[in-house]
């Protein structure tokens, strides 16, 4: 936790816990949404098809396990970084779903020299941090496997 | 374009050191600014201006929200409309879009275009410029739109062969180098940094402010009544795509096969939407990227280098390779960003759209002083808005180039 706030900054104007409810089956399940008349799975949910313009869309839950494309472990606590305290560094990966969904998530309980690209992940639930009602979120990140 | 008509900048202004917080003046003063600056340019008073608009990088950011009527107000120009747009960084340049469809369409004759960021009013800075992106997911969990362009900027790196940064330092040093020309830039008349120090991730970060750029529009046949040097507005385009920045890889919301011809397993780390952007002002303008003598690009991370390749300056791959070269030196085969850039010009965020045309307008004029480009008669300005979501390229123009081509 930051100095200056009793609580990581990025709680302090969080939407309303509403939308954390609409969208929990994402944060907690990676549930996107497959086209029934194309087939396309898509992650975040979506209302309509970005390949084939349907609106004929299933929830879809995604698998928990894949292989990280893209990793970046960013030291800086300057600039957008204020108020991030103890969640320094940053830790940003992209993140190849065995179905072939891209996700953006942080690695989490692993080496910073493992958060690597082709490095294999499994996804956990975590804490997150408090909605603007004081109720505590959760959601996704991943661990390596490998 | 058919039944359109061509569109001239013919005023322009902008607020110095756009990288440094200005406690002392309001939102409201630094757009008068910049704006009265423009319009003393041009020689026009408030009351000539039939319309206007303006971009920021958003309600959030600024803790104010529906400016128009605001703007009208404190610029004097009532009852005359203010077109407000948020599009994060590209704020300026979309509302130039917006400025350039106001004269284009014929329903207004003297367009006053803005874009300003007056980011150290808000305490939560942080928290409100990162709903800037997706924040269903990504900025729930933390990330900021700067995780996006790190992220781009390893694959870049990685798969084009880059093994350390001296790519950034080549781009950070040129940066400073044509700031310490530009007096409006923040780091004017400060000491020139070592080019070894410029070796690692951060040196090519934006140096982020508060500040406003405008310019003013007119259609051609006023053109010669305001400038004795208009500059012509000739292709201008905004593509947009999601938000969601692990979309990035591989563009699922843009569909298959597009844009077309491209091949995706050259494109590691490039916007897809900036290639499309550019090819539609390109084609608006008549242009080719062979035809660009200046370009002003969005410089955060290794964006410059996917910016040269997606606006065909370069082949893909070969943007940090043109920056290592030299090229985009004062008489190189294309300099970029001569007023400086994010790096060393400063940025502010929802006035770097404009604050690069108005560099490109200053260039084609000839007004740049020691970092005056040897004649440049066509300039191109893009601008990207989050992590790639909204795409901006305005096409440039003076009357040099109607001669020679």
């Amino acid at each position: 936790m930051s100095a200056e706030f009793p609580e990581q900054i990025y709680h302090h104007t969080t939407a309303s816990v509403t939308r954390a409810w609409r969208e929990r089956r994402g944060r907690y399940l990676i549930e996107g949404t497959r086209c029934k008349d194309c087939g396309a799975l898509s992650f975040p949910r979506r209302t309509i098809c970005a390949q084939c313009g349907s609106r004929n869309l299933e929830p879809y839950e995604h698998p928990s396990t894949g292989t990280i494309i893209e990793a970046n472990v960013c030291w800086s606590s300057a600039g957008v970084h204020q108020g991030y305290g103890e969640n320094i560094p940053r830790i940003s990966t992209v993140i190849e779903l065995d179905d072939g969904v891209k996700i953006l998530a942080e690695v989490t309980d692993t080496d910073y020299d493992k958060i690597v690209p082709g490095k294999r992940v499994e996804m956990v639930l975590k804490k997150l941090h408090r909605e603007s009602n004081s109720t505590w979120q959760y959601g996704y990140k991943f661990v390596v496997t490998d | 374009m058919t039944n359109t008509r061509r569109v001239a900048i013919v005023g322009i202004g902008s607020t110095a050191a756009p990288g440094k917080i200005h406690p002392e003046k309001s939102w409201k003063e630094i757009v008068a600014d910049a704006a009265y600056e423009a319009m003393q340019d041009c020689g026009m008073k408030p009351k000539d201006i039939d319309g206007a608009c303006i971009g920021y990088h958003g309600e959030g950011n600024q803790e104010q929200g529906g400016i128009g009527g605001s703007v009208t107000d404190l610029l004097g120009i009532a009852p005359a409309p203010t077109f407000p747009t948020s599009m994060n960084c590209s704020g300026g340049s979309v509302s130039l879009n917006t400025g350039w469809e106001m004269v284009a369409s014929g329903k207004y004759n003297h367009v006053l275009v803005m874009g300003f960021d007056k980011e150290g009013d808000n305490m939560a800075y942080t928290e409100n410029i990162n709903i800037s992106f997706d924040t269903e997911y990504d900025y729930n969990f933390g990330f900021r739109h700067r995780d996006g362009f790190e992220l781009m900027s390893k694959t870049y790196m990685r798969h084009y062969g880059y093994k350390d940064y001296t790519c950034y330092a080549a781009m950070a040093y040129q940066a400073h180098w044509y700031a310490r020309r530009n007096p409006k830039a923040t780091y004017y008349g400060a000491p020139m940094p070592e080019f070894e120090s410029l070796k690692n991730a951060n040196s090519c970060m934006s140096v982020m402010g508060e500040g406003c750029a405008a310019v003013i529009l007119v259609p051609e046949e006023e053109a010669y009544k305001y400038s004795k040097h208009p500059v012509w507005l000739d292709g201008i385009s905004l593509s947009c795509t999601s938000h969601y920045i692990a979309h990035r890889y591989g563009e699922p919301p843009m569909g298959e096969g597009f844009p077309k011809d491209l091949k995706r397993e050259e494109m590691y780390g490039q916007s897809v939407a900036l290639i499309d952007a550019a090819r539609k002002a390109y084609k608006q303008a008549g242009i080719t990227a062979g035809d660009i003598d200046v370009a002003e690009v969005y410089d955060l991370t290794a964006g410059a280098f996917w910016f040269l390749d997606g606006l065909g300056i370069t082949e893909y791959g070969k943007g940090a390779q043109f920056f290592i070269d030299g090229e985009t030196a004062i008489d190189g085969k294309c300099p970029v960003n001569t007023d400086g850039g994010n790096i060393a010009r400063g940025h502010a965020s929802g006035a770097d759209g404009l604050n690069m045309v108005v560099e490109g307008v200053v260039q084609l004029r000839g007004e740049g002083g020691e970092r005056q480009v040897k004649d440049p008669k066509c300039a191109v300005c893009a601008c990207v808005g989050s992590a790639f979501a909204h795409m901006t390229v305005a096409v440039l123009t003076n009357d040099e180039f109607k001669k020679n081509n």
